[in-house]
């Protein structure tokens, strides 16, 4: 465990694109990536609620391994309500550009707000992407 | 990818169901309500910077931030480059230290020549870590 975290890339990676969507599919033949229901908001009658997630990023500049690891925080409380971790990732060219698909379980939401998915390779930070959930009745038409 | 998160005790979305606004004539869908489990504190005492949101800069390796909550504030502090970044939650205090160390960069490669040892010290730890974007 030790050897492999010290195997580990210190090659900022660039982010190219991070956004949350309903869910995505990858095919098969071709590796191409569909997603599907892109939002950054959700609306609820009641809150505390679940929402079903996926997160899509895509990278570029990366060489060597990796692991990445997204956390979804409540914002206005600081409050990490869960995290994701990937397995090693190897990529061995910094020119190639690189995406993944994450599907979460329902997730959290306690309260209205915003709430945000870090991003980070190897413990660097390296972006988010926001949702805000709102209530039904307090969203004017 | 596998997800290490609290999932097993949320219920899960019933099937159908949206938060979208639904078409007109049609009830409004509800989300479920549930319990929240919190898996931990997001503020760390460290962490480390690996993008400046400046699109004219790339960073070469990433710079260690120490995270501190002071009143109502997150404070994200550099040290080896002497910069803080203030903001109400922690995203905040990030993307204000990244545009304060991006105005460093800049400001520091205009005044070159006329640099205090310690900020020739901080320039030299720049160039290091940072590369200007063509």
């Amino acid at each position: 465990m030790a050897s492999e975290e010290q195997d580990l890339s210190r090659v900022v990676p660039f982010l190219l694109a991070i956004l949350v969507c309903d869910t995505g599919a990858v095919e098969p033949s071709s590796r191409k990536k569909t997603l599907v229901g892109i939002f950054d908001r959700v609306l609820a009658d009641k809150f505390a609620t679940t929402r079903p997630c996926t997160l899509y990023f895509k990278i570029t500049d990366a060489q060597g391994k990796y692991k990445f690891k997204v956390e979804y925080v409540q914002v206005s409380t600081g409050t990490k309500l869960a995290e994701a971790v990937s397995n090693v990732v190897v990529i061995d060219d910094r020119l190639k550009v690189r995406d993944f698909i994450l599907s979460f379980p329902p997730l959290s939401i306690p309260d209205a707000g915003q709430y945000e998915f870090r991003l980070y390779a190897n413990d660097m930070y390296l972006g988010r992407a926001t949702i805000t959930a709102e209530k039904r009745s307090e969203v004017k038409a | 990818m596998s997800v290490v998160s609290s999932d097993v005790l949320i219920e899960p979305l019933d099937e159908g169901k949206s938060e979208d606004e639904p078409l007109e004539g049609l009830p409004p869908f509800e989300l479920p309500t549930a319990q929240t489990w919190i898996i931990g504190p997001a503020l760390p005492e460290t962490m480390l910077l690996g993008a400046l949101r400046d699109p004219r800069l790339r960073l070469l390796a990433p710079l260690t931030i120490s995270l501190e909550r002071e009143n109502d504030d997150i404070v994200a502090y550099c040290e080896e480059l002497e910069e803080f970044g203030f903001g109400t939650h922690l995203t905040e205090a990030i993307e204000d230290l990244q545009v304060t160390i991006a105005e460093l960069y800049f400001t520091l490669k205009e005044e070159n020549d006329r640099l205090s040892s310690n900020l020739i010290r901080i320039w030299d730890s720049l160039r290091q870590k940072i590369k200007e974007v063509s």
